[in-house]
């Protein structure tokens, strides 16, 4: 099997197992103090302007009015529009809209490619002389999709990587990773776009190399600059997991286990179990007031450690 | 002169100051305030003062840590410091935060959203280390080199390296005290990063390891609030005397004879005030009193060991002393066999008892806590009180929302539907709500008056304030127009005091500020005189 | 701690001038912290008021509010800032030898 095949076999690999690592390391952390920050979407009726439960008298007696709908809503503003950019940062939005809205079509674009690499695999006929419709419209829209993709791929990152360089904001707070992740994107996008342009405007190459990927079969010769996009790409899947551009599983958690958890501590609920438990800890810092050694009940027991004092 | 731009090198190289703060470059204020004259001074410590405290970061002192006497005294505490700054990064021992800490140390894009979103770095002319991203990125510089392993050859490469020196840590400490926690770059952020975490994650390695705090918030603040009743250094029988003041003083006020039930076994529920309020803003729980009286509510307050006072000032510095003294309030409501807590008008105890201290009170010690504002409100509503907006017609008010109980609480509507059931004459000063601007009091800021941190705390954390106050009121500027500013928070009314002294915002505009029960009870028609006195506090 | 010069002695105060012990005042202290604090000569009315702040002080451990300081005196609170021109808590404290105040006051 030639070397570029295994290179995406590998760096698929790492790129699963460092995402999952990742996410399995950030769930299981302790549990922490309620830090909520409003507005909260899931807060029925509410989340337009802000408001709790702690807007109601006697609110632990009244039922919970979360609405998983309104969080959805939220999360999809947040994924295609970028709504918190867009409301706080326009400038920066103009060009980190089409750099996201970019990489979302390329994953559209590795979608519609193995849907044609399986139709293939089926052995339906998915050359450019098919007769169905269908088979068609797919062609068609792989090409539209990646040609979007490449495009808006390509000025988003432009911008913000003019944007690091010639804003003084950005310039000093950005460090070497924030370039080289931007610059190896730029990287790809343009040569994924003249790859598309100059040797695969039908994307059959991409595709029977897909194809060749999906059924374990060694892949022909293909040309050079697709050669390169694909080894571009096996790169940035396989570094993806080690840089803040993961921030897409971080944002699960700081929204929903920071700013929106405002699970109320119910008497016998599984939180209350969790609490105790984590108050059960064995304070280590050392500052004289703190109670170094006893647990962090019975420290907060006493004015200074001396339990029920 | 174009001085060169500060970086986060910066912070660990030794000489003195890294900034000197100049009022003449602050954003400008609206009329009548745009003439640079009646911009308050700060002033500059004296010779002797500098000798004896660190203030290398910008001129001020806000937790007056004094210089060490000797290199060996240095390198204990650089050590200790270590110490804590791992431990912050573990979560056996930093439980309470670790989660939300982390995601903010590994996964800032370095968008900058943030920086326009936080008061204090836009309205002091943009000074570099007020940058909500500064004080993390040099959190994050410390934990990548010398917390995760391999970090010292990586943040070499990666040129994020930093030297942890003498300087840094005194200038971080103080640092750790320009940023009021109010989380405003936390909510602009797009992906969910808390830099004002940060700043509190920074206090925390003080004073959980270290014993480095502020004297107010400490030694004077949550341990005295334990130990002698209230932070104040109110004693019961302190508080006792006061209530019998305060009954006297609503009895010639308004001819309402009552008395206030204390420490009463079988009340439904416990009202905890801000002590501050007894010394500083009486009227406002002798309002809740007249309220509370009239509506037949069967409450009490509580005279014990600080039941009377329901601060909590852990909640900027230390997760113990924070979680002591919410299980000392809980515990004092617990005794009583109240219903509920309800909290007066104090964002932080709103916060730290309600929300904070959910996930620290277990088993009996979970008695529920509602917030006033709602408490009042059900109460103006259910119509148990004769009310008549007009006897607040005389004055056009505003609303300052308390960050604790708003954008952290989610206590919006309450206090609107409040005002305007007994204000005609209501503004919204923008913008408001979740996304308010802080008073520059938050973080502890209110209470700490130590050399000339005030003034830094007045020009520079609470000028967004004053400018929202002067815009929403500037077709009326002028003092002919009674103008109230409804701030239903005990350390915002402080903050706003002393704002307002500086600038002679009264005497100049006639803005005058207060609580929200003190409008209530001016609606009310069953008191002949007006409560509300129209006069400086 | 820096020192504060009462002409014969020295006592211990803190950044704002309040003193560090409190049990240590007496008139001639009162009398120098006063001058200090722009007030040219202590009159009866003077006294009256630092009088009261220190008796109440030493009953309850804190000043009183000063509402009740005014009632108390039967001066205003305008008039005591005229006798006192950093006004009760910073001004006619200091001079009664009380603590600064704390917390959210
Ligand atoms: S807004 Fe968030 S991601 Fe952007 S620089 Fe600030 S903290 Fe970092
Ligand atoms: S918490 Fe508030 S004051 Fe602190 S950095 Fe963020 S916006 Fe600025």
């Amino acid at each position: 099997m030639p070397a570029l095949q295994i290179s995406i076999y590998a760096s698929l690999l790492i790129f699963a197992v460092g995402i999952v690592v990742k996410t399995i390391k950030i769930s299981r952390m302790p549990i922490h103090l309620r830090w909520d920050l409003y507005p909260i979407p899931h807060e029925k009726g509410k989340e337009r302007y802000g408001g709790s439960r702690h807007e109601d008298s006697d609110w632990w007696t009244k039922p919970v009015r979360s609405s998983i709908a309104g969080e959805v809503k939220e999360i999809a503003r947040e994924i295609f529009g970028l709504k918190t950019l867009h409301r706080y940062n326009r400038g920066l939005w103009y060009f980190s809209f089409p750099f996201h809205l970019g990489l979302y079509a390329l994953i559209g674009l590795i979608v519609l490619l193995s849907t044609g690499a399986l139709l293939m695999m089926w052995g339906v006929d998915f050359s450019a002389d098919s007769a169905s419709l269908y088979i068609r419209l797919i062609r068609f829209s792989t090409i539209v999709v990646g040609a979007l993709g490449w495009a808006l791929g390509l000025i988003g990152s432009a911008g913000l990587l003019l944007t690091r360089t010639l804003r003084k904001n950005y310039r000093e707070f950005s460090s070497v990773s924030n370039y080289f992740d931007l610059l190896l994107l730029l990287t790809l996008f343009a040569v994924g776009l003249s790859a598309w342009l100059s040797a695969d405007l039908s994307y059959d190459f991409l595709r029977t190399f897909v194809h060749d990927l999906i059924s374990f079969s060694a892949t022909g010769d293909l040309p050079m600059l697709i050669r390169i996009e694909i080894s571009l790409a096996a790169i940035f899947l396989a570094y993806l997991p080690f840089t803040t551009m993961t921030h897409f599983v971080a944002k699960f958690f700081t929204y929903h286990r920071v700013r929106w958890d405002d699970s109320p501590n119910a008497p016998g609920s599984r939180l209350e179990r969790d609490v105790v438990e984590a108050l059960g800890n064995r304070v280590s810092w050392t500052a004289p007031h703190i109670a170094t050694g006893k647990t962090w009940s019975e420290g907060a027991a006493g004015d200074r450690g001396e339990p029920g004092n | 002169m174009a001085a060169k731009r500060i970086t986060p090198d910066d912070i660990s190289r030794p000489g003195g100051q890294l900034v000197e703060l100049d009022p003449a470059q602050f954003r400008p204020l609206p009329s009548p305030y745009d003439k640079l004259e009646l911009e308050p001074k700060i002033r500059c410590l004296t010779r002797e003062q500098m000798d004896r405290f660190e203030c290398g970061l910008d001129g001020v002192s806000a937790v007056m840590l004094p210089r060490p006497e000797s290199e060996n005294d240095k390198r204990a505490m650089l050590e200790k410091f270590l110490a804590g700054l791992k431990r912050l990064f573990n979560g056996h021992d930093n439980w309470t935060f670790l989660q939300p800490l982390l995601l903010t140390m590994e996964y800032c894009s370095q968008c900058q959203t943030c920086s326009g979103a936080c008061r204090i770095f836009e309205e002091s002319g943009e000074i570099e280390i007020y940058r909500p991203g500064y004080r993390s990125g040099i959190l994050r510089r410390l934990y990548k080199k010398y917390v995760k392993s391999g970090g010292k050859i990586l943040s070499r490469l990666s040129g994020n390296d930093i030297d942890l020196t003498w300087n840094l840590l005194a200038r971080l400490l103080e640092l750790s005290y320009r940023c009021t926690i109010c989380r405003r770059c936390a909510q602009a952020c797009p992906i969910g990063v808390d830099n004002g975490l940060v700043t509190r994650e920074i206090r925390k390695i003080f004073s959980q390891e270290l014993g480095i705090a502020p004297k107010q918030l400490h030694e004077l603040g949550t341990v005295q609030h334990l130990r002698k009743g209230s932070s104040t250094g109110m004693t019961p029988p302190g508080f006792l005397d006061n209530i019998e003041f305060m009954e006297d003083e609503i009895r010639e006020k308004t001819g309402l004879d009552f008395k206030w039930p204390i420490d009463k076994a079988g009340a439904d529920i416990l009202l905890v005030h801000n002590a501050g309020e007894y010394l500083a803003w009486p009227e406002n729980p002798e309002a809740f009193a007249i309220i509370l009286e009239a509506a037949g509510i069967n409450y009490t307050l509580s005279s014990e060991l600080s039941g009377y006072d329901g601060v909590n000032y852990g909640v900027w510095y230390d997760d113990m002393q924070l979680a002591r003294v919410a299980v000392r309030h809980a515990g004092i409501a617990k005794k009583l066999g109240v219903k509920k807590i309800v909290i007066g008008e104090c964002g932080h105890s709103h916060k730290s008892l309600t929300v904070i201290a959910d996930r620290i009170l277990t088993g009996d010690l979970n008695v529920p806590r509602e917030s006033s504002l709602t408490f009042l409100n059900e109460i103006v509503k259910s119509g148990r009180l004769r009310l008549d907006p007009l006897r607040n017609a005389d004055m056009q008010v505003t609303l300052h929302d308390p960050c604790n109980m708003v954008r952290l609480m989610g206590i919006v509507k309450p206090q609107r539907e409040i005002i305007k059931a007994v204000c005609p004459n209501f503004r919204e000063m923008m913008p408001n709500g979740v996304e308010n601007f802080c008073c520059g009091g938050g973080g502890g800021f209110a209470i700490m008056p130590n050399l000339n941190f005030p003034d830094w705390r007045i020009s520079v954390a609470g000028r967004a304030k004053l400018r929202q106050v002067l815009d929403v009121f500037q077709d009326i500027i002028s003092s002919e127009h009674k103008k109230f500013l409804c701030a239903p928070c005990s350390n915002c009314k402080g903050q706003i005091r002393d704002l307002f002294s500086a600038y002679g915002v009264f005497e100049r505009c006639n803005i005058l500020y207060g609580g929200l029960a003190e409008l209530i009870v001016n609606a009310m028609t069953d008191i002949k005189n007006p409560f509300q006195q129209w006069e400086w506090r | 701690m820096p020192l504060f010069d009462c002409g014969s002695f020295n006592i211990e105060v803190d950044e704002d001038g309040f003193m560090q012990d409190t049990g240590a005042w007496n008139q001639e202290i009162a009398g120098a912290l006063a001058n200090a604090e722009g007030v040219a000569e202590m009159t009866e009315n003077h006294w009256k008021i630092v009088n009261y702040l220190r008796e109440y002080y030493l009953k309850f451990g804190i000043a009183p509010m000063v509402r009740k300081l005014c009632k108390e005196t039967g001066f205003s609170l305008k008039e005591i800032y005229t006798m006192f021109p950093s006004g009760p808590a910073k001004g006619a404290c200091k001079v009664a030898g009380l603590a600064k105040p704390t917390g959210c006051v």
